[in-house]
């Protein structure tokens, strides 16, 4: 069953994924949509997980054991959809494990929102400044392999518990999956744009 | 394994640090070493790349034009096959940047294939002519997304990537892009691709 999930914590966040959904289902007729908060919102089909705001990243690595949906988008709160997402689900349904966007910081501003301890943890180990995924846009079909990079994917984050991109790069490094790499119009382009920074506490 | 440094290093070597100076040899693990030479942070010996690589090394094919490398690895030209372990698949006269050759061997110890991606921004959207765009998107369902360079292409031998090489072949014929037809077989095999930065490629 195809669906999207946000996570939404605090009075921002939560606003934002209430946009963001009215976007999906204007574009995406049909399509259910849950959201992992405290506290249920609108209509959206509800799925409670109680955390403190600042450990809301700690929803979003267990997506693989809250969300519904066997194949799951997922999507950061301050994104909107301006078409249809179906194209995604089908790569899932073909075979994909994932289908994820890069994110535009690579090279001279690779990982530059994580810690020095993080980059540096994260080059060495894969031995190279690999790719930076974006990962407030996912695709995901749940499944042994996509099931234990999520829980490699919470180790990693331990380790630093700050920012997740250079976590899942580690975690991608453990546990291989068949990933089908999307193009920007996924994640901050034409399709899915995206309002950085606009479902943190101002 | 040794190597040189272009940059300032504190090394600890036997539990006691000590700064390093650009052009000091220090012997290092693998790992550090192979990290510096990727960032630039060092160099080898001419001579010294043999060692880094093990059984792989570079198929050449399309021709007879082979890289220029200073370090020693194993290479040999013909049709498209995986005569190594690890191969570097490189087209004739295609580059890639030297010192990410022994990464590249190593990524695919852990993945079935390897490639860098040719640009962040051309979408295959971009690529072919209307007729190869709509046979691509039949297979691949959207051409929003990038494309990779399918001249330089790390590639684990086993079945599923001897059976790629049979998908791509065939995805080749009556195609004018490369790229179009690598994408294609992608999708259709399914490997489990680490796909590389853009700066992998040269320049």
């Amino acid at each position: 069953m195809r669906g999207v999930v946000y996570v939404a914590y605090g009075r921002e966040a939560r606003q934002e994924a209430l946009m963001s959904s009215r976007t999906v289902e204007e574009h995406n007729p049909g399509l259910p949509i849950s959201l992992i908060a405290s506290e249920p919102l609108g209509k959206l089909h509800f799925i409670k997980y109680d955390l403190p705001r600042e450990r809301n990243r700690w929803a979003k690595l267990n997506i693989d054991t809250l969300s519904p949906y066997n194949v799951t988008a997922y999507l950061d709160a301050d994104t909107r959809v301006t078409g249809r997402l179906t194209a995604g689900f089908e790569m899932l349904e073909d075979g994909w494990d994932m289908a994820m966007a890069l994110s535009k910081n690579q090279e001279t501003d690779w990982l530059w929102h994580c810690s020095e301890d993080d980059r540096q943890m994260t080059e060495a180990r894969l031995r190279h400044k690999g790719l930076q995924y974006g990962a407030g846009v996912m695709f995901v079909a749940w499944g042994e392999r996509t099931r234990a990079l999520w829980a490699a994917w919470r180790e990693e984050w331990g380790a630093f518990c700050g920012q997740d991109q250079g976590a899942f790069m580690r975690a991608l490094q453990r546990v291989r999956v068949r990933l089908w790499v999307l193009g920007g119009t996924w994640n901050g382009g034409s399709l899915v744009t995206h309002r950085y920074g606009m479902a943190r506490a101002r | 394994m040794w190597v040189r440094l272009t940059t300032t290093k504190c090394v600890s070597i036997g539990g006691a640090r000590r700064t390093y100076r650009p052009g000091d040899w220090v012997e290092v693990g693998k790992h550090d070493a192979l990290t510096w030479l990727a960032a630039g942070d060092a160099t080898l010996p001419d001579d010294d790349l043999g060692p880094l690589v093990g059984d792989s090394g570079i198929l050449v094919y399309g021709g007879g034009v082979l890289p220029t490398l200073k370090g020693k690895v194993p290479m040999t030209t013909g049709s498209m096959t995986l005569p190594y372990p690890q191969t570097l698949l490189l087209r004739s006269g295609a580059c890639i940047r030297e010192s990410y050759i022994p990464i590249g061997f190593y990524l695919v110890e852990q993945w079935e294939i390897a490639a860098p991606l040719y640009d962040y921004e051309a979408m295959a959207c971009t690529r072919g002519t209307p007729e190869e765009q709509r046979r691509t998107r039949d297979v691949i369902r959207d051409l929003r997304v990038p494309m990779y360079n399918a001249n330089t292409v790390f590639v684990r031998r086993s079945k599923e990537m001897q059976d790629f090489l049979r998908v791509w072949q065939r995805e080749l014929v009556d195609s004018a892009e490369t790229d179009l037809a690598f994408l294609r077989a992608l999708y259709i095999v399914k490997p489990l691709i680490c796909a590389l930065p853009v700066q992998w490629n040269a320049r």
